[in-house]
């Protein structure tokens, strides 16, 4: 029985004020009727005098009967305007009341967001995971890249919208100060940790120091932490303001509170300093929305939903409390065993299987095939930096070599035939709802695949014979790199680039990218976050970790300051768009398509992220139903 | 060659022993510091490379291989040999807290092996060049032949999908052990078999077989207490590498089934560059290979008399 149910019924058996005045109203007429019609006098003299009086008395009464009667008349008029108004009034008073109660019964019954009544609080969800190894220390290195435990145990200060991929609170909000040189980090009273313990901003100060290895609290009073880079643009001492406030002095970067707020985990400095680095790494606590129960590693880990979290159902845009009561990762290297799993009935969700392995479960029932949307565009960079040949010539310097590559590889023909065929083609950096180019912007840019076209290209460049080239991609990374590379290498023949293709795995080969001297092509991906900041940090600024493909010769690196100090979130948008474009008009890089991601999972279960990425980082969001 | 005895045949197999696991470490040390770069799996792509240089040195990745080799042989001889890079907790204690898992799982597999190879050997040899035979030849074969990795994901989708008998992966009772055992031991017990077989067929027409018939043995006697023994010789010999085999077989096998035992941790920390757990596993995987070839050369005398009069 629902609260709202109630109430209806409740209203249904009162008598309505209105009722109550229209009886009343009767009723009163009908007495004073009553009342006049008992009236008289009974006195009688002479009989002239009777006569008279009589007849003086009748005219009397006559007179009073006429007054009386248009007395009576105008006490009815006057009871019926009465009654009128009373009745008028008593209907706007009703519909006040039924308003104010309707407005009341929203106050009191939102929109019943979690939809009690369709999930099972009671069920425990068992996903099928690769691995589950490393230590518990969030900030450890090789730690932070775990996805079985920091996304799901661990704040981080901010978030961003799973819709509008604006920044919204988490643990805190911000404001800048100080003409954007800080910012303050507003911590929300009443979020804990795990063991109860108010999360203040003592926490995100030791934090952000113990992140940069500032932080003196263990034996060596050194720590190096793993995740020392989000970190960087803090710019000095963080001080703590208040229990809930601390200002963060930051290099002038708009990106600040992006990559410190919604990337750095919150660690318990009560903990870390009552353990020290290694036992909070045996021991660690967190703060989110699961709590940590066991970890067996390579084994299972289990987690079980934080009541105490305190953003609930309100907002389903964002992380909140979860729905299962339970989450159990049950390790499962081999990915058929994971699908095997799925169907013994030992698991409920296995959120990376690839395509090949899921696409008969499409139309079976008893389960929902997930579909990741796009993400990660593949994408290949060709090394301008450096000399190809012996005499300093370098083909991808040149932009019809550049935009021949693009227009020789059949991008759609390749997602169809290998992938899901929901690939879309890959832009750039920048997602839609961050600045990245709307369909109607990008489709009359897009390269398409015409051979013609690039052999005149490549012919106006000086390349009509071709030349080559090394390629260099990644075996295991993403589903399939090893075949498009393949297939990428075949259509570039055509035009005349002769690739030699090496496939190594991702850490060698992001050494290899990472050194930026090494000639030839190298197929990574772009963004896989909300805000392209990191990837364009990383892969587009002149100098960045990974930038091979640099172009000192156009305005990209006046659109990547642009962005980078424009504080104005929807100017930034329109530099991010800018940026993309350019990138893309430039044929920066040859252009590929966004990964789709495919799983699967029961289909008592609903997992509904608004479009992003079902994976480690979003347990909270599986609802198991009632069945 | 005068007879030895058996504690210089211990010493010797002792000496030697320790020069294998030597070599072994000195090679896989060398040979991952060339090939893989941890610090590029414990980074991200936003990390510098003064970030990455920092990490380098704080995990003794830096400066002359050589002086890596020197400082790794001294602290090996300490059986200390670092912590892990993933989970920073001693390299060595990692690997012996997997490894109950692998050696039940080695020994359940070797036991299958043995309990299923030698009878199905002595069946085949008894009835040799009859269908019983060519049936038995025909799963050997059959064993050898299936790779254990197609052969476990076979397994647990009739025996766990289909049938749901067993669980498809995981540890915990005993059901989890059975279709990994079948996995690892099969291979085994196909090998078995067909030494049992010819071992038999050679005992079965010596002398002495025909000895203990005239001395009206029974038959049941003559096979199981004087022929098999000796048909056992080659098995023993073969036992050693098969626990080689079992221990690197546990790599795939515990991929498959989820078993957290030493072979997939081993698997883990070559893919990342885990060195101090890759070299942990290897120390103590080639120790094992190491001491079970000394228990089986110590275990001929025992089997065969013949070894035994020979050393005193």
């Amino acid at each position: 029985m629902t609260e709202r149910n109630y109430w209806q019924r409740m209203r249904r058996s009162r008598m309505t004020r209105r009722a109550l005045l229209r009886a009343s109203g009767r009723a009163g007429v009908g007495a004073a009727g009553l009342a006049l019609v008992g009236c008289g006098d009974d006195d009688d003299d002479s009989a002239t005098q009777v006569a008279q009086q009589q007849q003086q008395q009748q005219q009397a009464v006559a007179q009073a009967d006429q007054d009386q009667q248009q007395q009576q008349q105008a006490m009815q008029e006057q009871q019926d305007q009465q009654q009128q108004q009373a009745v008028a009034q008593a209907d706007q008073t009703e519909q006040q009341e039924q308003q104010a109660m309707q407005q009341q019964q929203q106050q009191e019954e939102p929109v019943d967001l979690s939809r009690e009544g369709d999930t099972d609080w009671e069920r425990t969800v068992t996903v099928a995971v690769p691995n589950a190894v490393g230590g518990l220390d969030v900030m450890g290195p090789g730690n932070y890249t775990l996805k079985w435990n920091g996304p799901l145990h661990f704040d981080r200060l901010l978030q961003y919208d799973l819709v509008t991929r604006d920044i919204v609170p988490l643990v805190g909000n911000y404001e800048w100060i100080d003409d954007f040189s800080a910012v303050l980090m507003h911590v929300n009273p009443g979020h804990a940790w795990h063991d109860g313990t108010p999360l203040t901003a003592e926490d995100v100060k030791f934090s952000i120091d113990r992140s940069a290895g500032n932080a003196a609290y263990n034996e060596s009073g050194v720590y190096e932490s793993g995740v020392a880079y989000i970190v960087a643009q803090v710019n000095d001492e963080v001080t703590v303001i208040d229990d809930l406030t601390a200002r963060i002095p930051v290099r002038s970067e708009v990106t600040a509170p992006n990559s410190i707020g919604t990337t750095m985990p919150l660690v318990p400095k009560h903990r870390v300093e009552e353990l020290g680095d290694e036992g909070y790494n045996r021991d660690g606590l967190a703060s989110g929305p699961f709590k940590l129960e066991s970890f067996e590693p390579d084994i299972a880990v289990r987690s079980v939903r934080n009541d105490a979290y305190p953003i609930g159902y309100e907002d389903l845009n964002r992380q909140h409390r979860p729905w299962a009561k339970e989450i159990i990762q049950s390790v499962r290297p081999e990915p058929v065993a994971r699908l095997a799993a799925i169907q013994a009935g030992e698991a409920d969700v296995a959120p990376s299987l690839e395509w090949e392995l899921v696409q008969e479960f499409v139309d079976e029932p008893g389960y929902e095939v997930l579909f990741d949307p796009g993400c990660c565009p593949h994408t290949i960079f060709p090394n301008t930096i450096v000399p190809m040949f012996e005499d300093g010539s370098n083909p991808y310097r040149d932009l019809r070599v550049r935009q021949a590559m693009n227009h020789a590889v059949d991008v759609e023909t390749i997602y169809t035939t290998l992938a899901t065929g929901r690939e879309q083609r890959a832009y750039g950096i920048g997602t839609r709802q961050l600045g990245g180019m709307q369909p109607e912007q990008s489709g009359p840019l897009t390269m398409e695949y015409n051979v013609e076209k690039a052999m005149q290209l490549m012919d106006a460049a000086g390349y009509g014979e071709g030349f080559e080239s090394d390629f260099y991609g990644t075996a295991g990374f993403f589903a399939l790199t090893d075949v498009i590379a393949l297939s990428v290498q075949q259509y570039l023949d055509v035009v005349g680039i002769r690739t030699n293709l090496q496939l190594d795995p991702l850490p060698d080969f992001r050494a290899r990218m990472a050194q930026r001297d090494v000639p030839g092509l190298h197929y990574y991906f772009t963004n896989q976050s909300a805000d392209p900041f990191q990837v364009i940090a990383a892969e587009v600024a002149i100098g960045g970790t990974l930038s091979v493909a640099e172009y000192p010769e156009t305005d990209i690196q006046d659109l990547v300051d642009e962005q980078a100090t424009e504080f104005d979130p929807a100017k930034r948008a329109v530099a991010l768009n800018k940026l993309a474009e350019r990138i893309y008009t430039n044929a920066s890089w040859l252009f590929l398509f966004e990964t789709v991601g495919t799983g699967i999972m029961r289909d008592d279960l609903e997992w509904d992220m608004k479009g992003n990425s079902r994976d480690y980082s979003g347990f909270w969001g599986i609802r198991p139903l009632v069945t | 060659m005068g007879a030895q005895s058996i504690s210089t045949i211990l010493v010797s197999r002792i000496l030697q022993g320790i020069l294998v696991v030597f070599v072994v470490l000195s090679v896989v040390f060398l040979v991952s510091r060339l090939a893989r770069n941890p610090v590029e799996y414990l980074t991200t792509d936003q990390t510098t490379a003064e970030e990455k240089e920092l990490l380098k040195e704080q995990l003794g990745l830096s400066g002359p291989i050589g002086i890596q080799y020197v400082n790794f042989l001294v602290d090996a001889v300490q059986l200390d040999l670092g912590n892990s890079f993933i989970s920073a907790r001693p390299a060595l204690s990692e690997v012996t807290s997997r490894a109950p898992k692998t050696l039940q799982l080695g020994a359940a597999a070797l036991i299958f092996s043995l309990v299923l190879g030698i009878p199905l050997g002595v069946i085949a040899a008894l009835n040799r060049a009859t269908p019983t035979d060519w049936m038995a030849r025909f799963l050997a074969v059959l064993g050898q032949a299936i790779p254990n990795f197609w052969l476990g994901l076979i397994l647990i989708f009739f025996f766990a999908v289909q049938l749901d008998w067993m669980p498809t992966g995981g540890s915990g009772g005993v059901e989890h052990l059975v279709l990994p055992t079948i996995t690892l031991g099969l291979l085994a017990s196909a090998v078995s078999m067909r030494l049992t077989r010819s071992g038999m067929i050679d005992v079965m027409g010596t002398d002495f077989i025909r000895t203990a018939r005239a001395k009206g043995l029974r038959e049941s006697s003559i096979i199981w207490r004087h022929a098999v023994r000796h048909a056992l010789l080659p098995v023993a010999t073969i036992l050693g590498i098969q626990v080689g085999y079992m221990i690197a077989g546990t790599v795939i096998v515990e991929q498959v089934f989820a078993w957290p035992g030493i072979g997939r941790l081993m698997l883990h920390t070559i893919l990342v560059g885990d060195f101090p757990v890759m070299i942990a596993g290897i120390l103590i995987i080639s120790t094992s290979i190491v001491v079970v070839n000394i228990l089986v050369d110590l275990s001929y005398p025992i089997i065969d008399p013949r070894i035994r009069a020979g050393t005193r």
